[in-house]
């Protein structure tokens, strides 16, 4: 069955019963009866309806360490939830069979804003993460659960791709209190071919995030010969520390051979830690690996005494040393939300 | 376990080959001859349309293209197409409500010529995506279908393989429904298409796939002919029929009922490309007649179709298409 349709936001009727969505950087013209490339936004007699408005098709209370966001609240559980769709096409995805599918062709479950917020208020989990699939393209219930969230005192973080366009992106930001975004590559082509997406658009949501104020993390996942040249890590890790700054910290994670891309091995480990290395030579302070349990990358560092803040193993909070946002050796404040 | 994280169970790679169609690698498949060019027939009677005997009109014209497109009677047309003991799918495109989707008329003539000739042994099934779809244009459900010879399925109710099935730059689950039968019948509808330009039967099997949304860029080019070039498909994959009974010129693939006109045509060929160029012509001269862009001028030029014939899955020149006007 398809799911009830909800109104939907950030759109424009065009002439012959056809709409644009203005939610992500496909504006995608819709004619009656269509669905965006999304799959879960449908034109009907010339509106525009989300098909996923309160419809989870995934949840999880999870470790924040796992979205990840190392520098937002360590070691408190985030109430992870999905619901169906995604606006961009990984071959690698590793969450496919929910991001690829439209909403009638997987099992989905009602869930209201009130019904989450409340959920986490009474648990005392002071987190909800819109997370699994893509957001953006339940944008309309994301921030519906964002407010409702917020009355209720429970933060709310978003893990996106970051194709989104400015406005929608703007309303997250003012109820929203942190962002990790997949910084998938720094070349159109890895974007385009990889991805069926651009990366120009990506590049914008990174400086509007930092410029609205909310804390931001990057995830790149590293995968073998299609983004691990170093020319194009070192002229990443260059533009995020000119536009964003050092302290928004980057993890590299390691690659699974998954959905489409099934010929490649995964990351070998010593990759991850050139990109590391290249980072930290670029001057980015805070530059973890991911998906490789108890490497010393996987710790926070304090960037002038060098002494260890955070101790991780995997998604564990070994030691957490840091006192009042400080690193307790020499006093020099760590960026996040602590 | 929340996070459904499940595995890929494997990758069919397929590529678009010349002359593959029609299980050409199975021994015992049976392969129309296309020698000259294949036929596409079109069967029109535009009173049939609003006719009180309409049910008996529908089957004429159903016979009358079927006998077109075989160059002989509908009966040995099809029992070249197809062996007695093999289950046949006929897909439908119900997406437009009653007022655009393949009728059950038409629909239902194809199955009496295809019992009359001694085929479907395994079963007739009818489907498409979404079952209430099939419901809300009119299609019999249960023993009322198998009563009239047919049964009629919704791959929301089969469900999708488990398995990603990849051709070109497609790669998508396909319907338990079409994986279940030995043969398949596309019978779209003549009309418009906002993106692919024209609707019609190649279109009409992205109902196959779970994820059509994802391949609309570009006007679907190459992601008709990549569905089309899936060897599940082209080992499957035998005839197609048009039903343009009414037909539309503009605002497909929804029913704008001021964009149509009682063409009162059936139109069959075991060439869905060839059947599709046909369409477009056909389209493209109301469009003018109607003071509208052809589809090329409205940027929607169906260039799959050309995409779709240089990789070998059929022909798509007019002029080396036989159009017969039955
Ligand atoms: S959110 Fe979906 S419908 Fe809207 S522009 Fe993006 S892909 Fe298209």
């Amino acid at each position: 069955m398809v799911p009830e349709p909800h109104e939907a936001k950030h759109w424009e009727k065009l002439a012959d019963n056809k709409v644009r969505c203005l939610l992500c950087p496909r504006r995608c013209e819709v004619a009656d009866r269509e669905r965006g490339t999304c799959g879960v936004r449908e034109n009907r007699g010339g509106e525009y309806r989300t098909l996923v408005w309160g419809r989870v098709c995934s949840e999880n209370i999870d470790p924040i360490e796992k979205k990840p966001l190392f520098h937002y609240r360590p070691g408190t559980d985030a109430y992870s939830l999905a619901a169906p769709g995604c606006n961009i096409e990984c071959l690698f995805c590793q969450n496919w069979e929910i991001s690829q599918f439209r909403p009638e062709q997987i099992e989905t479950w009602e869930r209201s804003p009130a019904d989450v917020a409340s959920l986490c208020a009474e648990r005392a989990i002071p987190t909800i993460a819109l997370t699994y699939s893509e957001p953006v393209v339940w944008w309309e219930y994301g921030r519906d659960i964002a407010v409702a969230a917020k009355e209720r005192g429970v933060g709310t973080v978003v893990v996106s791709n970051g194709y989104i366009e400015e406005q929608p992106l703007h309303e997250w930001c003012d109820v929203v209190s942190a962002i990790k975004i997949d910084f998938k590559a720094f070349t159109q082509r890895f974007y385009r071919d990889t991805c069926s997406g651009d990366l120009g658009p990506v590049l914008d949501t990174l400086g509007r995030i930092k410029d609205a104020g909310v804390w931001l993390e990057l995830v790149m996942l590293v995968v073998p010969t299609l983004n691990d040249d170093e020319a194009e890590v070192r002229a990443m890790a260059k533009w995020i520390n000119q536009r964003l700054g050092p302290d928004v910290p980057i993890h590299f994670t390691r690659f699974h051979p998954m959905y489409k891309l099934t010929n490649l091995e995964p990351t070998p480990v010593d990759t991850l830690e050139k990109c590391r290395d290249i980072a930290l030579a670029e001057g980015l302070h805070f530059v973890y690996l991911g998906n490789v349990p108890r490497h010393p990358g996987e710790n926070t560092y304090c960037p002038r005494s060098g002494e260890i803040l955070i101790e991780r193993a995997g998604y564990t909070i070994l030691e957490n040393r840091i006192v009042g946002g400080k690193c307790p050796c020499c006093d020099q404040s760590v960026p996040g939300v602590w | 376990m929340i996070l459904p994280v499940l595995p890929v169970l494997g990758c069919k790679p397929s590529e678009g080959h010349a002359g593959t169609r029609n299980g050409k690698d199975d021994p015992d498949a049976v392969v129309p001859d296309n020698s000259g060019g294949p036929r596409v027939a079109l069967a029109a009677d535009p009173g049939v349309v609003d006719s009180r005997n309409r049910v008996d009109g529908v089957k004429e014209l159903m016979s009358r293209a079927l006998g077109g497109a075989g160059d002989g009677e509908p009966g040995d047309f099809l029992q070249k197409l197809f062996h007695e003991d093999e289950r046949i799918g006929i897909k439908v495109n119900t997406l437009a409500g009653r007022g655009m989707s393949t009728s059950v008329d038409v629909v239902e003539a194809l199955v009496a010529e295809l019992r009359a000739a001694g085929r479907g042994g395994r079963g007739i099934i009818v489907f498409d995506r979404l079952k209430q779809e099939l419901v809300d244009v009119g299609y019999p459900s249960g023993q009322a279908a198998r009563d009239r010879g047919y049964r009629v399925q919704g791959t929301d109710e089969a469900g999708y393989s488990r398995e990603l099935y990849v051709a070109g730059r497609v790669g998508s689950l396909l319907s338990e429904v079409f994986l279940g039968v030995d043969a398949l019948i596309t019978v779209g509808v003549v009309k418009d298409h906002d993106l692919a330009g024209v609707g019609g039967c190649t279109k009409n099997l992205f109902g196959l796939i779970h994820n059509p949304n994802r391949y609309h860029d570009h006007n679907c080019d190459p992601y008709l002919a990549d569905v089309l070039g899936l060897d599940e498909v082209k080992k499957r994959l035998r005839l197609a029929v048009a039903d343009g009974l009414t037909a539309e010129w503009h605002g497909g693939p929804a029913y704008v009922r001021a964009n149509t006109w009682s063409l009162g045509t059936i139109v069959a060929s075991p060439d869905s490309l060839a059947l599709d160029a046909v369409l477009a012509d056909i389209i493209d001269a109301k469009r003018k007649e109607q003071g509208l862009p052809t589809l090329a001028e409205a940027d929607r030029a169906p260039r799959w179709l050309d995409t779709a014939a240089s990789r070998g899955l059929g022909v798509v020149d007019l002029d080396a298409i036989r159009r017969v006007e039955k």
